[in-house]
């Protein structure tokens, strides 16, 4: 039988990725996820006063640096027990959900549904509504999408100076007060977003559109009016059904939410249970049940990467990140293996939305399972709620301006001690775990959403999240598997994709 | 427009060896005094998120690698229909791929490099600047070599010099 491997290159700004996929009689057999650069920061960290964290790690990400900011500062937050008050945790929560809408728009529209346009579907009935919304830098979403992704990223300069690589989060708050005029300012931004997602990517009104609570009412709001089947969302979910991209991709059924939003009144000492808008959860397959968080569940494995070797998998404080580099052996990747109670596990908006019992995601979920095309949903429709979560948050900051923003943590507060920030970054669950010892940091260790979904095989041979998904996929045509192209994009790498065929040297760009 | 402002922006990795020259000329050019109206930035591997940088001014100019043009350090000055539509590579993209006679749209769908960002700027920036690419061709890309090749190094003077001449010309 013959076998042919692809190496699809995922590369982007922050971090290289490929992906190399075993065919057989054009039928994916086995996957490798690869994660081609050493990240690091775990390493550069020790040593270091703690306070470094929060001006290190948002340089891990250029998409997500708010987030990681914010899981840095929790972690130390809990290690000083500093109390925190709600003004500061009203603007994290704003800027991170800035950050997210910004990657969830720029995910959506500049990545995932430019595989519409593909020549090779221009026999398909939907190609020329395809270009004329979703083509690069002509269609009406892929531009509009580029300007209102920026704009929405005011939010965090008004607040945090500069976007990416800020640094305006230290324990005890924020750097900037909440002035009316800033709320002002923020407020005409989030309006504007509003408007436009409601004539361009919903067709409606959100209040209704987020009424919509099963999957009966979602196929019928898609055909009762052209606005609604015309809208992005609309077009979207007709072109990728048409596809079949509600039938592949499912990938690993456990789901893992660290919950989204510290709830501002709450986050406070001594942190045992932090509350979350979004709630968070571990989603069990088996037992088809929202369980519990709980991080002491969580390990990583490093059997194929490219660390020193130990044995089985580590909870995240006993964690090490020591570089071991062996090329042409079975370790394949700088990646870890993240697993919850050593179940693969998938994260992302599906994931959030389905164990923070969203109504329309669980209904949705049901049905279908956690395909290729509810995955993607779920994220531009994430955007519509956190539009009216940004809505709320500056009303209640306009109720509270004269509170402070900022607690100078108590004389000998900084403390030795472990500690965790968990959040929901917009590819998922983000945690940073923190030991302080003698005054620095004695370990650090990041799991990333990306960790989590890209994960390689672990200490027991069970497949990541990822490469589980595509296995069994049959490929139209090897030399272009869009197929691939949409099951990988859906998870947000929005990375450069091309492919080549590794036995005859033969490259193929893969996209427009 | 009613005024003119330029702005320099710096790009490339200085830890992946020549991919590190427009960085090596930004360090070269703080050391020069400029017009009121002229900003330099170094804005390292980023793509979309320099866009910002395109709005309120007259000029851009954008120093980066080259690849494809010749002997390496050879110093090119390119307006951004040469780069967009055109066979020549910026350098950090050239890695992976094979560069045959497309756009660059048949190439540079999916990233968010600096390909994109030039088009995304073209589509969506109004007024628009007058975008200059500003290049040296490079040796190669190494990742986690902290240095320029020695024909590379070379350029870096003379690349700040004559963008120091073009913009003091054009902007005192």
């Amino acid at each position: 039988m013959a076998m042919q491997t692809i190496d699809i290159d995922l590369n982007r700004v922050e971090g290289d990725l490929e992906f190399q996929l075993d065919v057989e009689e054009g039928v994916v057999v086995d996957a490798r996820c690869i994660g081609v650069m050493y990240r690091g920061f775990e390493q550069i960290l020790i040593g270091r006063t703690p306070r470094d964290a929060v001006v290190i790690t948002p340089r891990v990400c250029g998409i997500c640096g708010t987030a990681h900011m914010y899981s840095g500062v929790l972690a130390l937050e809990q290690i000083w027990q500093v109390p925190v008050p709600p003004n500061a945790t009203r603007i994290r929560n704003l800027c991170l959900m800035a950050e997210t809408i910004q990657s969830d728009l720029r995910q959506t529209f500049l990545m995932f549904t430019v595989d519409f346009c593909n020549p090779s579907y221009q026999k398909k009935a939907f190609f020329d509504e395809a270009l004329t919304v979703f083509e690069p830098f002509k269609g009406k979403c892929h531009l509009e999408a580029l300007e209102y992704s920026k704009k929405i990223l005011e939010v965090v300069a008004i607040f945090g100076g500069q976007w990416p690589h800020s640094s305006y989060m230290l324990p005890g708050g924020v750097v900037t007060e909440p002035t009316t005029r800033r709320i002002i300012e923020c407020t005409d931004l989030v309006d504007q977003l509003i408007r436009w997602y409601e004539r361009s990517i919903i067709g409606c009104s959100l209040s209704h559109f987020l009424s919509l609570t099963t999957a009966d009412d979602f196929f019928s709001w898609l055909e009762e009016k052209p606005e609604h089947s015309q809208s992005a969302i609309g077009y979207l979910t007709r072109i990728s059904r048409e596809l079949g991209l509600h039938e592949i991709g499912l990938g690993a059924p456990n789901m893992i939410s660290y919950g989204a939003y510290c709830i501002p009144e709450q986050w406070l000492p001594p942190y045992t249970a932090p509350q979350h808008l979004v709630e968070s959860g571990f989603y069990n397959a088996a037992t088809q049940s929202i369980e519990t968080l709980d991080h002491q569940k969580i390990n990583e494995h490093v059997r194929h990467s490219w660390y020193y070797p130990y044995e089985g998998g580590l909870h995240p404080w006993q964690g090490e990140t020591i570089p071991d580099y062996i090329p042409s052996s079975d370790r394949y990747t700088w990646t870890k293996a993240p697993r919850y109670e050593e179940k693969v596990t998938q994260t992302g908006p599906m994931a959030e939305l389905l164990i923070g019992r969203n109504p329309l995601t669980t209904s949705l979920y049901s049905k279908e399972n956690g395909n290729t095309w509810l995955r993607q949903f779920t994220r531009i429709y994430r955007v519509g709620e956190n539009l009216l979560r940004m809505h709320k948050t500056l009303m209640d900051l306009a109720k509270y301006t004269n509170d402070p923003h900022y607690e100078h943590p108590p004389e000998n507060s900084e403390v030795d001690g472990a500690g965790f920030g968990l959040i929901q970054a917009a590819r998922g669950s983000l945690g940073h775990w923190i030991k302080i010892k003698n005054g620095v940091i004695e370990k650090y260790q990041i799991v990333t959403p990306t960790a989590w979904n890209a994960s390689p095989k672990d200490s027991i041979g069970q497949r990541g999240h990822w490469e589980e998904s595509v296995i069994g996929l049959p490929l139209q045509d090897p030399d272009n598997p869009l197929e691939i192209g949409h099951v990988v994009r859906s998870h947000d790498p929005c990375l450069v994709c091309t492919v080549h065929l590794l036995p005859t040297g033969k490259r193929i760009t893969y996209g427009l | 427009m009613d005024y003119k402002r330029c702005r320099i922006l710096c790009f490339g990795n200085e830890l992946h060896g020549d991919d590190g020259y427009g960085i090596y000329v930004f360090q070269q050019l703080l050391t020069m005094s400029w017009p009121e109206n002229v900003e330099i930035i170094e804005v390292g591997i980023t793509g979309l998120n320099a866009m910002s940088y395109f709005e309120n001014c007259s000029e851009v100019m954008i120093v980066d690698a080259l690849t494809n043009q010749g002997k390496p350090g050879k110093i090119h000055w390119l307006d951004d229909n040469d780069i967009l539509f055109s066979k020549i590579p910026l350098a950090p993209f050239e890695k992976k791929g094979e560069f045959q006679e497309k756009t660059f749209l048949e190439h540079h769908s999916h990233g968010m490099d600096v390909y994109f960002l030039i088009a995304a700027v073209k589509a969506t920036v109004t007024p628009l600047p007058t975008i200059t690419i500003v290049g040296a061709e490079i040796t190669k890309i190494q990742m986690f070599v902290q240095k320029l090749s020695v024909p590379v190094m070379s350029a870096v003077a003379e690349t700040s010099a004559k963008i120091h001449e073009y913009v003091t010309n054009c902007y005192e």
